[in-house]
């Protein structure tokens, strides 16, 4: 129904985008406001079906984009007795940039703050084994870390994010499990001003929660191998605030523990400027619960 | 944002934050690489980016770009010049060091500098001058026209054809140069050193003109033809002094018609058919008006 509204309220030659629902020409490639791909409604269009947005969240440097590029790769690549299948080409790019950049030993680049430099990934999806396995059109951008805590910290600055998060069927919150190991607060803190903010997007009553699944990511957890053991005793134990939050806040959560990279070395070098970091290097994959938090949201969407 | 002054106001932290360039926002990767933009905020005053590429991150991914931002009034920003290079010049004489950054910096001091004529001498701009690029450029920043313009130098093409038009016409800009074309940067003249696969992807289905700067010479000049005619002239002809201080004496409130008649009378002059003291007669009219 939605999808149809996208075209019969617009002008004749106009199509409605998916996501902020700002008015564009049929030729447009991206909204004109936003930025998001217009190939998502036309692609819609012909599925007849209103798709699922699944948004990942995360501090920058969390490790969105390794992990949704990976996700997607395992998807195509039938993991776990799933089925996918990718919406136009746009949606490999991402999990093609991570793999090629995975294999060259080196994080893939940054994602830029501009709406439209976002990796955007439309599949679709369902579980294969079962008699009545049903198949998901998922959405799922890739966005900038920069750009969600921008929007976190004065609401509006992104105003796709917030139409992105408004349309969400379910949400990944990645967390620095690494980081919060170490004792760092910062990753607390910024879990918790995401989820504040999604708290204050839906404006549900004080005595009723949110019922939009929520998968906490405890990414990098190859750092901290507990997480693997007991995710719900890690948050709460290191991430208290969030967890804090979450129990009173939002209904459907669950905690999982993942990881990308087997082992990591350090380099230093190479650097013209007058600083010199040590930057991290992947030396090789070793994914561990990719799949299990997508597969969770699955069941509760 | 690393760091503000007192006076920005949130509305205008939350548009700059939005608008500013990101990693890989700059057209060029050379270490030199610079960008600027120019726009009119909600507030109404004038923001002035001015980027850089500031290496890598920590993390060893690189393309970070660095933005200073000068936030001035309107009418003050015409009165600095409406000019890109009076700006870079008080934040490159500002004390703005990286390194001593804290969250609250001082205010800079716009000064009164020919810094624009340095522009002049550069080679993407004698060349611009010579064929016409840049007036067809000054013509369609003076139409509002929503496009992207190729040319080999961004910025310094922006700011040679921004020193064409008279200081009154450099208001309410909302312009870049040297950044990719990006629709949340909501600027209707975009100049970068060439139009790739990106930019159309992100201008079709839109009313955004895409323009090769080799294709702009010989393209009407409008309305204000004759004016563009004359700077162009005097350029060619190493009147570069007369050109800058002529354009930028007709401050705020100058209409067409009047710097229509400014360039007949100066064209006029030129022929032998008119006195000088005609040029200075009708300038001093005005500013006594």
């Amino acid at each position: 129904m939605a999808i149809m509204q996208a075209f019969s309220t617009a002008q004749p030659t106009q199509v409605r985008c998916l996501i902020c629902e700002a008015p564009n020409s049929q030729d447009a490639v991206v909204c004109g406001d936003c930025s998001a791909p217009m190939a998502l409604v036309h692609d819609a269009l012909v599925q007849g079906r209103v798709p699922q947005i699944i948004s990942v969240l995360g501090e920058s440097n969390v490790g969105k984009t390794v992990y949704l590029g990976f996700l997607l790769d395992m998807l195509s690549q039938r993991a776990h007795d799933f089925e996918a299948i990718p919406r136009g080409a746009y949606s490999i790019d991402l999990q093609q940039n991570v793999v090629a950049s995975m294999t060259s030993r080196r994080f893939p680049e940054k994602t830029a703050m501009e709406p439209d430099r976002w990796n955007w990934a439309y599949y679709q999806a369902r579980k294969s084994t079962g008699r009545k396995s049903r198949w998901y059109d998922l959405v799922m951008p890739d966005l900038a870390g920069e750009s969600l805590a921008a929007e976190v910290a004065t609401p509006h600055t992104f105003r796709v994010i917030r139409s992105l998060l408004l349309k969400s069927s379910g949400a990944m919150l990645l967390v620095d499990a690494a980081l919060a190991a170490n004792g760092a607060a910062r990753p607390d803190f910024f879990a918790l001003k995401m989820m504040s903010y999604i708290d204050s997007i839906f404006q549900t009553r004080r005595e009723q929660k949110i019922a939009t699944p929520i998968a906490i990511v405890l990414c990098k957890s190859d750092h901290c191998p507990e997480c693997f053991d007991n995710p719900r005793q890690f948050v709460q134990a290191n991430l208290n605030r969030l967890w804090n939050l979450c129990e009173s806040r939002f209904a459907s959560i669950e905690y999982f523990a993942c990881s990308a990279v087997g082992a990591v070395a350090y380099a230093t070098g190479g650097n013209s400027g007058d600083v010199d970091y040590v930057r991290p290097v992947p030396l090789h994959t070793s994914l561990q619960g990719i799949l299990e938090p997508f597969e969770w949201l699955i069941d509760n969407i | 944002m690393v760091s503000a002054s007192s006076g920005v106001r949130t509305q205008e932290r939350t548009e700059i934050t939005r608008r500013s360039p990101s990693h890989g926002a700059l057209c060029s990767t050379a270490s030199d690489a610079r960008a600027v933009a120019i726009s009119t905020l909600a507030t109404g005053r004038v923001c002035v980016s001015l980027s850089r590429l500031a290496g890598e991150e920590h993390t060893g991914r690189g393309g970070r770009v660095w933005t200073d931002v000068v936030l001035v009034d309107a009418p003050d920003f015409i009165r600095a010049g409406g000019c890109p290079g009076t700006f870079a010049e008080a934040v490159a004489s500002a004390p703005l060091a990286a390194a001593k950054l804290g969250p609250s910096i001082e205010k800079v001091t716009l000064p009164a500098t020919a810094a624009n004529r340095r522009v002049c001498s550069r080679p993407a701009v004698v060349q611009g001058v010579r064929d016409g690029t840049l007036a067809a450029m000054a013509a369609l920043l003076l139409e509002r026209c929503s496009c992207v313009v190729a040319v080999a130098d961004p910025v310094a093409a922006l700011e040679g054809a921004l020193m064409l038009l008279p200081l009154a016409l450099r208001g309410e800009l909302n312009v870049s140069a040297g950044l990719r074309f990006a629709n949340s940067r909501r600027v209707t003249f975009c100049v970068v050193e060439q139009i790739d696969v990106d930019t159309r992807r992100a201008t079709r289905g839109h009313p955004v003109a895409l323009l090769a700067g080799d294709d702009l010479a010989g393209r009407s000049l409008g309305i204000l033809g004759p004016w563009l005619e004359l700077m162009m002239r005097w350029w060619s002809e190493e009147r570069v002094g007369e050109a800058i201080a002529l354009a930028d004496s007709l401050q705020v409130g100058w209409s067409p018609r009047e710097i229509l008649e400014v360039a007949a009378v100066c064209e006029a002059i030129d022929r032998h058919e008119e006195d000088p003291e005609r040029l200075e007669a009708l300038l001093a009219r005005r500013a006594a008006a």
